[in-house]
């Protein structure tokens, strides 16, 4: 049952890229956009679902790198649906579908390599720092997306592109930059609550709060960035590209963190 | 007659920067006229170009020189480029050069915005009568730049009456302010600065207006002019010393100063964006020397767009546009075959000059050698006189009706001056 809600839940967010993507590029007036919306929310529910099912069955016993992958991919959704219910912006779903489409696929491939975790201590620090890193995670990778698109639209402005050569259906530059801060704003505190809450779990698992391992080492530099970033924001009132480069980098690096670290690297999260 | 020659550059043949570079907007008064007129000051100016007439219309589109000359255009070229300090090379790859039948046409097409950046837009016309006036002005209007300038302004009024081409015009500003919504989210929570209260700066700032811009700010060298046009679009005026708090509290900026330098300078908008913590700002040049340094849109979160920038406003106008140009441009050729019809009609102006001449000689003569007759007579009366001047006049005037009438519609009709010849030998005109 978790294969084939895994399966459908991948396929609908497949569609979901697609009919964005169509939509997007074709220059359409958003009729795409509002069925890629449709069937991202299905798919969201389909994950919920999954994710429900999992937790109940599995997280006293096992935490895999399925599971990881799954709980990161639906924070993500989660947060684009809210920006999307409050703002009206269907347009960070051209960045957030087709990451959610990877992490989804990466966990259907890790779902055949599982093995537990050592010295698995339950209860709900675990939970806590899971639930604030991914939604962390999930803020930093909407600031990327408004970034990166404030980043081409802003592109496009500089060399003084043709209106009607402009793709129609992206928000204007303070629009991007806003979704950027208000991200930045709500998602650092987060992650930096997680972080500690981690490195709270990890005293009580391994009678250590930090023993220089790897995943360890980036989260601290993902925080670094992250907090300067929010620095620049909230001291600086600084805007525009800088925040942009900046929220892209910050989220490349928990790409890494989370798809090369945890993958091929020896650390506490190889699980 | 002389030839017309109609020599220019615009959007179409030259870039922002050339058009710049050969742009004569600074010639209000015959003193800085590039052309002496052969009929006035000759002597006053030795080394210009002695024209019989000229006009020179310079705006941010194009800069043309209509001039009743009867030598090369060459040697207009040359003293354009001589006043400008430009290679001539620069010039002759994106100039256009008209005569007569052709440039009648193209005045006519401009006059009409036909041949505008965008079709149908209204302001050509009144910088057309600015630069008629200072043609005026300057003494360089003679018979045909009066009659021609006239003759434009009434087929511009007819194209605009009886065609489209000028409805739902769509503007420069209405560009300007589709741009601004690509950065800014919200138009109401913008302040908008208008440098310079030139027309073109006043249309862009109406479009802001409408499109709900929180407040506009108006700085402009002459304090008046900005309060004039406050009080007609609303806002608040400010002297040109205020302009650089103006720009730290404003986001969007329109500027179309008649400045021959830039206004506005990275060094300046660097000072600018710093106290403004380098919120976004969007800067849209309409003026022609630009006022904003080009630099400018190297600085992070500021967006400079100059009039070429906007050019492609022109190319959706023109598609929609076409059917009425095609209206248009007929009702152009109508008008330029009737003026070239008064053009020709000066061709016969000596021969009926000459019959008019020849008739009062004769009633002259005829009248004194009469008079002298009554005298010996006896008869002396100024009322005899007056009576027989007045017969002897419809007597003439009788006579030379029929070879007028018949000099007129060979004219009218075949474009005929040959027989002009054959009206000079039958009256003897010429003995």
């Amino acid at each position: 049952m978790l294969i084939t809600l895994s399966v459908l839940t991948l396929i609908l967010t497949g569609i979901a890229t697609i009919l964005f993507y169509i939509g997007i590029v074709g220059q359409y007036s958003g009729k795409w956009q509002k069925k890629a919306v449709y069937c991202l929310g299905v798919s969201f529910l389909s994950l919920s679902l999954l994710l429900s099912v999992t937790f109940i069955r599995d997280l006293d016993i096992y935490v895999l790198r399925s599971w990881y992958l799954l709980p990161l991919s639906w924070s993500i959704l989660l947060v684009a649906f809210l920006i999307y219910f409050v703002h009206k912006q269907d347009i960070i779903f051209i960045f957030v579908a087709p990451l959610s489409f990877i992490l989804l696929l990466s966990a259907l491939i890790f779902m055949h390599q599982e093995k537990p975790m050592e010295n698995l201590v339950t209860g709900p620090l675990l939970v806590v720092h899971l639930f604030l890193i991914f939604a962390g995670i999930a803020l930093m990778g909407i600031a990327a997306g408004a970034g990166c698109l404030f980043i081409w639209q802003e592109k496009l402005l500089k060399n003084r592109v043709k209106l009607r050569n402009m793709p129609k259906n992206i928000p204007s530059l303070t629009a991007l930059d806003k979704v950027n801060e208000v991200a930045t704003n709500v998602g650092f505190p987060l992650y930096t609550v997680g972080l500690f809450s981690g490195f709270i779990w990890a005293y009580i698992a391994w009678e250590r709060f930090f023993s220089f391992d790897l995943k360890e080492i980036i989260s601290l530099l993902i925080l670094a960035l992250y907090g300067y970033l929010f620095y620049e924001r909230k001291v600086h009132g600084t805007n525009g590209k800088k925040p942009a480069y900046i929220a892209l980098c910050v989220f490349a690096i928990s790409l890494f963190s989370i798809f090369i670290v945890n993958t091929f690297l020896p650390t506490h999260h190889s699980f | 007659m002389s030839t017309i020659h109609l020599i220019g550059l615009n959007h179409r043949t030259a870039q922002v920067e050339i058009r710049e570079k050969f742009a004569l907007v600074e010639y209000t008064s015959p003193e800085r006229w590039p052309f002496v007129c052969n009929k006035s000051c000759r002597s006053s100016v030795q080394n210009k170009l002695a024209v019989k007439e000229s006009l020179i219309l310079s705006t941010c589109n194009r800069v043309e020189i209509i001039a009743v000359y009867d030598g090369s255009y060459e040697d207009l070229m040359k003293e354009w480029c001589k006043t400008r300090g430009a290679d001539i090379n620069e010039l002759r790859a994106c100039m256009y050069h008209y005569e007569n039948e052709e440039a009648i046409r193209h005045l006519f097409r401009v006059a009409s915005s036909l041949d505008s950046l965008v079709l149908g837009e209204p302001q050509i016309l009144g910088q057309l009568k600015s630069a008629y006036r200072l043609s005026v002005a300057a003494g360089h209007a003679g018979l045909l730049i009066n009659r021609l300038l006239h003759k434009a302004f009434s087929v511009a009024k007819r194209v605009r009456s009886e065609t489209a081409v000028a409805s739902s015009a769509v503007s420069i500003s209405y560009a300007a302010v589709e741009l601004a919504k690509r950065i800014f989210d919200d138009m109401s929570e913008h302040k908008a600065l208008l440098l310079g209260a030139g027309e073109m700066a006043e249309l862009a700032a109406m479009h802001l207006v409408q499109g709900g811009i929180q407040e506009l700010k108006i700085v402009n060298r002459t304090l008046s002019r900005a309060e004039e046009l406050v009080s007609k679009i609303g806002g608040e005026a400010f002297e040109f010393s205020a302009l650089e708090d103006c720009l730290c509290d404003t986001d969007i900026v329109i500027s179309s100063t008649g400045s021959m330098e830039p206004i506005i300078h990275q060094d300046l908008m660097l000072q600018v964006m710093q106290k403004r913590k380098k919120r976004p700002m969007f800067l849209i040049d309409i003026a022609m020397p630009r006022d904003i340094d080009p630099a400018v849109n190297h600085i992070d979160n500021v967006y400079v767009y100059d009039i070429d920038d906007l050019k492609e406003v022109v190319e959706e106008n023109l598609a929609n546009r076409k059917v009425e140009a095609m209206k248009a441009a007929q009702i152009v050729d109508e008008e330029v075959k009737s003026f070239e019809l008064w053009c020709g009609s000066l061709q016969l102006k000596p021969t009926i000059l000459a019959i008019e001449n020849k008739g009062k000689n004769i009633i002259a003569e005829e009248v004194h050698r009469t008079m002298k007759r009554l005298d010996h007579l006896g008869i002396h009366n100024e009322e005899i006189e007056q009576a027989l001047e007045k017969m002897a006049r419809a007597i003439i005037r009788k006579c030379h009706h029929a070879p007028l009438e018949f000099l007129q519609n060979s004219y009218k009709h075949n474009h005929d001056t040959q027989n002009t010849g054959i009206v000079r030998k039958v009256l003897g005109l010429d003995e």
